[in-house]
């Protein structure tokens, strides 16, 4: 069961999604009850749910409180919530305003 | 000269400790302030909350009391302490059993393990993070089945450097 809603803002996951790959050009937003297991690639990402997956962004990345996330982010500025659960590594490049992020 | 006065009255004010989850920096009266201009090398410990502004090279064992890296605090070292709050620079892990802080203009290169991570907007960091789940909220899975899971995750993301310090 898995309910995608995009609008103009951009992408958000709601319930459960097993898959390789997300991409948004814009914005994407797994929500509270959802269960993701795939990579994400968007400009910027807000979780605040289940993730296990990589994270890729030339923007921001919020976890925010109650978030559970497993897996790797690479992005340009992060921002983790008191509350929020996180394994991995972060890879935020030289300079933290360096869009210059991605896979290499 | 009025003014002079209303400064000493607030400067004579006790200061609060720090309490857990404040984005404060300690400034407690049992504290120990390592200044700019001091450059340690070796390894650290005490016993008392401890703000570093000067350089460190070494490690610091500083268990169950709170370390704060000021803003020009530069540390090259591996930290163990209660609570721990950077707004420098530090290259090194940071081994915490409370709260870890990297506040806005913190530049973080080294693995944090720690229960509970705030990563404010502007810190930079990069390494890797391991939180151990928070009994109160779920109950703690068995660290062999965890590493286990995260190998398979690390496997496939082989673009990533997975690289371990321990």
């Amino acid at each position: 069961m898995i309910r995608l809603r995009s609008s103009a803002e951009g992408l958000i996951i709601d319930g459960t999604l097993e898959c390789a790959l997300v991409h948004h050009q814009r914005h994407l937003t797994v929500s509270k009850n959802a269960r993701v297991e795939a990579d994400l690639q968007a400009s910027t990402v807000v979780v605040f749910g289940h993730l296990i997956g990589d994270i890729v962004s030339e923007g921001k990345v919020l976890l925010a409180n109650g978030s559970d996330v497993r897996g790797d982010i690479s992005c340009a500025g992060l921002f983790i919530e008191e509350g929020a659960q996180f394994k991995g590594q972060i890879d935020m490049g030289v300079g933290a305003t360096d869009a210059n992020v991605g896979y290499s | 000269m009025f003014n002079k006065k209303i400064r000493n009255d607030e400067d004579s004010k006790p200061i609060p400790p720090m309490r857990i989850g404040e984005q404060q920096p300690i400034r407690s009266k049992n504290v120990s302030v390592i200044g700019p201009t001091l450059i340690f090398r070796g390894e650290l410990s005490a016993d008392e909350d401890l703000v570093i502004e000067g350089t460190i090279e070494g490690t610091i064992a500083h268990h169950k009391k709170n370390l704060t890296i000021g803003a020009k605090g530069r540390v090259s070292a591996d930290i163990h302490a209660s609570s721990v709050l950077v707004e420098g620079q530090l290259d090194g892990d940071i081994h915490s059993d409370g709260l870890v802080s990297l506040a806005k203009g913190a530049a973080v290169n080294g693995n944090i393990y720690c229960s509970r991570l705030v990563l404010q907007d502007g810190a930079r960091f990069n390494g890797k993070v391991e939180m151990a789940k928070q009994p109160a909220l779920k109950i703690a899975p068995k660290p062999e089945a965890d590493d286990d899971s995260y190998a398979d995750k690390e496997n496939r993301s082989a673009s990533v450097s997975t690289e371990k310090r321990f």
